[in-house]
């Protein structure tokens, strides 16, 4: 915390970008949220659905991309190991 | 399409789709500024590209050009969909917060971001930087989200020029 603070005192929001850079993976979340409801709001054909296909959307793209994360890890760290 | 892309999201309001046009406005504007929250003016940064386009253009063969060697023109092409509001962030990111650094070939003058430390001002006082330049993973996000904000503008705009005006709605036991 005590290293934490200065940094957020001198952060300036929408000039300086913010430090999380160990935690970026957790952006996906609201990177595929946005995506899902401005992706939903043109395709789907029946509005009163919108909500839950937003949300059924979220969690495709955010399972997706830890299954891709993973075939990634499995074929570098394995499959590529293994054949050296 | 013209209004699509002037507001996002406007489009389909203007046809009658007000819950599609709030999802597309809340989707693109979100992703935006998610984008510019991130990393700052650096996810908007043509590199002054297209400002230089159209100086060729309409310039005589003296025309000196500015440029900035840090942007990403490439990537700005899709957040220009975004709208007005892209190419305003840019503008001002360039002019208002880029300083000159040296002189170029053209005789213009590189523009380039302030350096990432506080500096001394002409009475003393430490004056802090306009902006700092983002790096690694979190100008990666942050440019991505912007321009996908563009690219989901761009398929709302298409979209919107092949719908049709959403029918009113009759009055319930009213005639048509």
């Amino acid at each position: 915390m005590s290293t934490l603070l200065p940094a957020l005192l001198a952060w300036r929001p929408f000039l300086d970008p913010i430090d999380i850079h160990t935690g970026w993976y957790v952006l996906l979340v609201p990177l595929a949220l946005f995506i899902a409801i401005a992706y939903k709001a043109v395709r789907t054909k029946n509005m009163d659905r919108y909500y839950r296909e937003v949300g059924v959307m979220t969690v495709q793209i955010i399972a997706l991309m830890i299954g891709l994360a993973a075939a990634s890890f499995l074929i570098v760290e394995v499959f590529a190991r293994a054949a050296e | 399409m013209l209004l699509a892309w002037v507001c996002p999201g406007a489009g389909h309001i203007f046809l009658g789709h007000t819950k599609r046009g709030a999802g597309v406005c809340a989707g693109v504007l979100g992703l935006f500024v998610f984008g510019l929250f991130l990393a700052g003016p650096t996810a908007v940064d043509s590199g002054l590209f297209f400002h230089n386009l159209v100086k060729r253009w309409t310039g005589g063969p003296n025309t000196t050009f500015d440029t900035a060697p840090e942007g990403d023109p490439i990537w700005f092409a899709g957040t220009a969909f975004v709208g007005p509001i892209a190419l305003a962030v840019d503008y001002h990111h360039q002019f208002n917060l880029k300083q000159p650094a040296e002189r170029n070939t053209s005789g213009g003058v590189a523009r380039r971001s302030p350096r990432p430390f506080p500096s001394a001002g002409p009475d003393g006082s430490t004056i802090a930087p306009a902006y700092s330049r983002a790096l690694g993973r979190v100008a990666e996000i942050g440019v991505l989200s912007c321009t996908l904000a563009g690219m989901l503008n761009l398929i709302a705009i298409i979209d919107a020029a092949h719908h049709h005006r959403a029918p009113r709605r009759r009055r319930e036991g009213g005639s048509a």
